[in-house]
């Protein structure tokens, strides 16, 4: 390749990252200064692309309604339990999956689990509702949220956990076995280890369809324990959705994820090409 | 007594891949077995080590039978191919990884792998981790972590085949100095036969299941029971000429089936021949026949030159004589033209006579 | 076919703490249809000189030139070079033939040329029977002339090999060694080799290029490496088994000029145009190197001798490695298989005068 074709092509890709770059932050854009602006210029026909008036009072604003800490804790505690949840047992099942089943029978029993993650969150809304409120803790409660979480998290985690535990070498168990380490003691002190980074990988996924989950949530709960996207409609004023505040508060708890992200920004990145290239 | 018993040992997948296996290895021998790739060698070392459940047989360390016992409480301690080292722990808690295990206390633990750390001239390098050391450095390391654990027997899977031919030298030396694996019984596994004739008390050719032929170096390598043993030994590989014996009035000829080849046999050779009936593979090592310039013993024949490598101190060609292509040892200095003749002679009391049927050493 | 010219040829992979600076003014011809071998350890630089040849990495300064006419800025295609890889990067789902009918099919020749030149390939490799079986079910050896027979069927300017031997085993190698010897007598075609082997490059090439830490140490035929190493390095690198080295002095004996070994008693012996070179340069502290197979057990009229004593016989079958002691010092000699020798027994030696090597010890060049 010439250089000055080189060049060209290489404008061109800047030109079309920036476009793409616009259009994708344009709505994080928009939402951040909405959340700074008065009631008054969101209601307007034609709406500003800079503020007119910065109202950073907003954020204390959303925080005078006592629901809003309640929601931010209950997301947290439905999301970090679900996680852990998932964790345990996915990694547990990952295991087994990866050392011991062999052949069709266990292939196909690790694709059936898989599947389970496949089928619209829809389908099982109805039958749900009466498993949970049949049970004496009922719909509206904790309990529910997490346990219905793993439906999703936990074919997940195990799949992905069975897939980061094929790729740990087995010669290595073996070397620990042959220093005269039991199954047990080899597997938290060479195994883990080495699947480290795959687990936080999956944790993070885990967490972020917890933290982030509506339906279910809306569906469920609401009372007892109400989660932050379930929260967040009630902005109101009356008839009218008080925008400015909605975006304020969507901003404070999109940072929970944003943050976990850039700090374990380098185990996603070597937990999700971890099954991927061998070697 | 630290010995190593296998007792009709077999192990097997869709197919037999240990039949009725039998060894003993003597305590502080250095046990060294040998075979081409894929024919067990590593699947009858992971026996030992018990990563593998034999399928029958028994498998004895020191008079304790071991068959049924995990591998984390045989006490074998084993050298990977692939090193097998732990990537997230540094050398010295590689090589302490044994003793960990034991739970022995850290003074002892520190004191220990110093101790090994030195004898492989590894102790620079106790802080690092793995993929900051070298090949050579790795395999140290594999090989101490073997050391340190003090086992009842040592095995060890072809440690030095992936690593440069001048720090393979210097390994072979190291193994041969060891003391401390003449403490107990080692196995020790490879495809290199040069490593193994070097490095072995006796050795154990590998195949079709089970060990073909035992024996020191000289007795494998000089009187090979089978066609088999002699051709895994040798590089290059040792000529065959089938051939048959015509007996015209008294004297014995054996007479290549292909092309016009023939040797007379005399004397000892003919003792060993006169009784057979049927055809004889003539194996003939490539050091025992000579580009004639004038001091070999018996038959001297004209031949061709088909090709001339110079390849590190020998030189090798192939000639054409009778039909017959040939390899030859000579020296690397020479200098061989396709098409060239040559005169070649042969060492015929150095032939080996192979039945042409079952391999098997006539001589035998 | 064409003449492969490297002019101060550089390669520097820039890095964020420390940039590495892997060939370092590298000048070197490549005549028409000579088989070169690049022979060095690991990162020595020999893979990214091939690379920058084939076109695969960018030059950072210098010129490659093919008859003459400069090359840099084409691209592999257009320099029309061939590779074959250590891997073989066969295409598991084409046959034998459809790979290597790839190179001409990419070209647009049609089919009954391109069956034709794949006949001529497979003839040439000797692989006619396996056309129709896919890689999968092919040994390695048998794969590794698939790969070859890919890379020569487009008939390029320049054939490069990339250490193509490294996953065989020892009796495969050698039986490919011979049949590359052949492929090239018969084709003539300008190659390039690279190996860390030195046994494969010195059986191989018409002249080898010894590489060592991004520099280019020796260029010459198996002949000036082996009796007329440039420096240490390549008295060191190239020789099976390696190359006994002393340190020692010039002293003076009623027999001549000797090479005292350092702490020991033994001495060897320099020939004279050696000699003479060694007198011209005043030295007094040498390094010493001949080679285990210098060494013979069997005296005759011209040889100078040594004596030591055994520690170590390893029998290898058609040789045995005898490792010997003298005054502390160790080394090593190649013997016959036959020689029965026990440790601690005292034995003579016999060595030509002209095979023992002499180097300055500081800057480790070549005396004589």
């Amino acid at each position: 390749m010439s250089q000055s074709n080189y060049r060209l092509i290489k404008t061109l890709l800047l030109i079309f990252l920036g476009i793409w770059l616009v259009f994708t932050l344009f709505p994080l854009y928009f939402m951040i200064i909405t959340s700074l602006k008065p009631v008054e210029e969101i209601n307007r026909m034609i709406p500003t692309f800079w503020p007119h008036t910065l109202k950073l009072s907003n954020y204390a604003g959303i925080f005078a309604d006592p629901g809003s800490l309640k929601s931010l804790a209950d997301s947290v505690i439905v999301s970090v339990a679900n996680t852990a949840l998932s964790l345990l047992l996915g990694t547990l099942a990952g295991y087994a999956l990866a050392r011991w089943i062999r052949g069709a029978a266990g292939e196909n029993l690790a694709f059936w689990i898989l599947s389970n993650r496949m089928f619209p969150p829809v389908a099982v809304i109805i039958p749900m509702f009466f498993l949970f409120d049949s049970m004496p803790w009922g719909t509206d409660s904790y309990f529910s949220l997490i346990v219905l979480y793993l439906v999703f998290n936990l074919p997940l985690a195990t799949w992905l956990m069975m897939v980061f535990f094929r790729d740990a070498p087995r010669e290595l168990e073996e070397a620990a076995y042959l220093d005269g380490f039991t199954p047990l003691r080899a597997f938290f002190r060479v195994t883990l280890p080495l699947v480290f980074p795959g687990m936080i990988s999956v944790a993070m996924l885990c967490w972020i369809f917890a933290w982030n989950e509506y339906l279910f949530a809306n569906l469920l709960t609401g009372t007892t324990v109400k989660t932050f996207p379930v929260h967040i409609p009630t902005f109101t004023l009356g008839s009218q959705s008080l925008w400015n505040l909605i975006m304020a508060f969507s901003l404070v708890a999109m940072l929970p994820p944003v943050i976990l992200f850039v700090i374990l920004r380098r185990y996603m990145v070597r937990g999700l090409s971890l099954g991927v290239v061998k070697g | 007594m630290a010995r190593l018993e296998l007792q009709h040992v077999c192990k097997g997948y869709d197919r037999p891949i240990l039949d009725r296996l039998s060894l003993t290895v003597e305590e502080g021998e250095f046990f060294v077995i040998v075979g081409p790739s894929g024919i067990g060698k590593t699947t009858l070392l992971r026996c030992i080590a018990g990563l593998e459940v034999v399928d029958a047989g028994r498998v004895i360390f020191g008079g304790r039978d071991v068959t049924r016992v995990p591998p984390y409480r045989r006490n074998a301690a084993m050298t990977f191919e692939s090193y097998a080292l732990y990537p997230h722990m540094t050398v010295f808690e590689n090589i302490a990884s044994p003793l960990r295990a034991r739970r022995m206390d850290e003074a002892s633990v520190r004191k220990a792998v110093l101790e090994v750390a030195r004898l492989l001239r590894i102790e620079q390098l106790l802080d690092r981790r793995p993929h900051e050391v070298s090949g050579g450095q790795k395999q140290r390391t594999a090989l101490g972590r073997t050391l340190v654990a003090k086992p009842d027997v040592y095995l060890l899977d072809e440690p030095i085949s992936h690593l440069d031919a001048k720090i393979r030298h210097e390994l072979r030396r190291q193994f041969h100095t060891l003391q401390e694996l003449r403490r107990v019984a080692t196995v020790y596994v490879t495809h290199d036969y040069a490593e193994a004739l070097s490095l072995g008390d006796r050795i154990g050719v590998m195949g079709d299941g089970g060990l073909v032929q035992v024996g020191s170096s000289r007795e494998i390598f000089e009187r090979p029971n089978s066609i088999f043993v002699a051709r895994h030994l040798g590089q290059p590989s040792i000529n065959e000429v089938p051939c048959r014996l015509s007996r015209d009035g008294g004297a014995l000829t054996l007479r290549s089936l292909e092309g016009s080849l023939s040797f007379a046999m005399n004397g000892s050779q003919r003792t060993i021949l006169e009784k057979v009936r049927g055809d004889v593979l003539v194996g003939i090592r490539p050091q025992h026949i000579h580009v004639a310039n004038g001091g070999s013993t018996s038959q001297i024949d004209n031949a061709r030159v088909e090709a001339f490598e110079a390849l590190g101190a020998t030189g090798v060609l192939i000639a054409e004589t009778g039909g017959v292509s040939l390899t030859v040892l000579t020296s690397p200095e020479e200098n061989f033209e396709p098409g060239q003749p040559v005169r070649l002679g042969f060492d015929v009391e150095q032939f080996l006579y192979f039945d042409a049927v079952h391999g098997r050493n006539l001589r035998a | 076919m064409a003449r492969v010219t490297l002019t101060d040829l550089n390669k520097i992979y820039p890095a964020r703490d420390r940039s590495v600076h892997a060939v370092k003014d590298l000048n070197l011809t490549v005549e028409d249809g000579e088989y070169v071998a690049l022979l060095g350890p690991s990162g020595c630089g020999k893979t990214s000189t091939l690379r920058m040849i084939v076109g695969l990495e960018g030059i950072t300064s210098g010129t490659i030139a093919f008859d003459g006419k400069r090359v840099n800025e084409l691209t592999p295609e257009q320099r029309n070079v061939a590779m074959a890889f250590e891997t073989y990067a066969l295409y598991p789902n084409f046959t034998v033939a459809e790979n290597l009918a790839f190179p001409l099919e990419v070209r647009g020749l049609g089919k009954a040329e391109r069956d034709r030149q794949v006949a001529r390939i497979a003839k040439l490799l000797r692989i006619e029977s396996i056309l129709e079986q896919k890689p999968a079910q092919l040994s390695g050896g048998q794969q590794q002339r698939v790969s070859l027979g890919r890379a020569l069927i487009r008939d390029p300017a320049a054939f490069i090999l990339d250490e193509v031997m490294s996953h065989l085993d020892a009796h495969l190698k050698f039986k490919m060694l011979f049949e590359l010897k052949r492929i090239h007598r018969s084709l003539g075609k300008t190659t390039i080799y690279v190996t860390h082997d030195q046994v494969e490059a010195l059986a191989l090439a018409d002249r080898i290029a010894v590489m060592s830490n991004a520099v280019l140490q020796q260029y010459g035929t198996r002949d000036d490496l082996y009796h007329r190493p440039v420096n240490r390095f390549v008295a060191d690198f190239i020789g099976e088994p390696p190359t006994n080295f002393f340190a020692g002095e010039i002293a003076e004996d009623q027999e001549g000029v000797a090479l005292r070994v350092d702490g020991s008693g033994l001495a060897f012996r320099p020939d004279a145009s050696r000699t003479a070179a060694l007198q011209q340069r005043g030295a007094r502290q040498v390094t010493i190197g001949i080679r285990p197979q210098n060494f013979s057990t069997i005296a005759s009229p011209g040889l100078q001798t040594v004596s030591a004593r055994v520690v170590l016989n390893e029998y290898l079958g058609e040789q045995s490695i005898v490792t010997l002691e003298a005054g502390g010092t160790t080394f090593r000699a190649l013997a016959s298989p036959d020689l029965e020798l026990s440790h601690g027994a005292p034995i003579s030696l016999y060595y030509r005068s002209s095979d023992v090597m002499v180097f300055d010890p500081e800057s480790e060049t070549f005396i004589g």
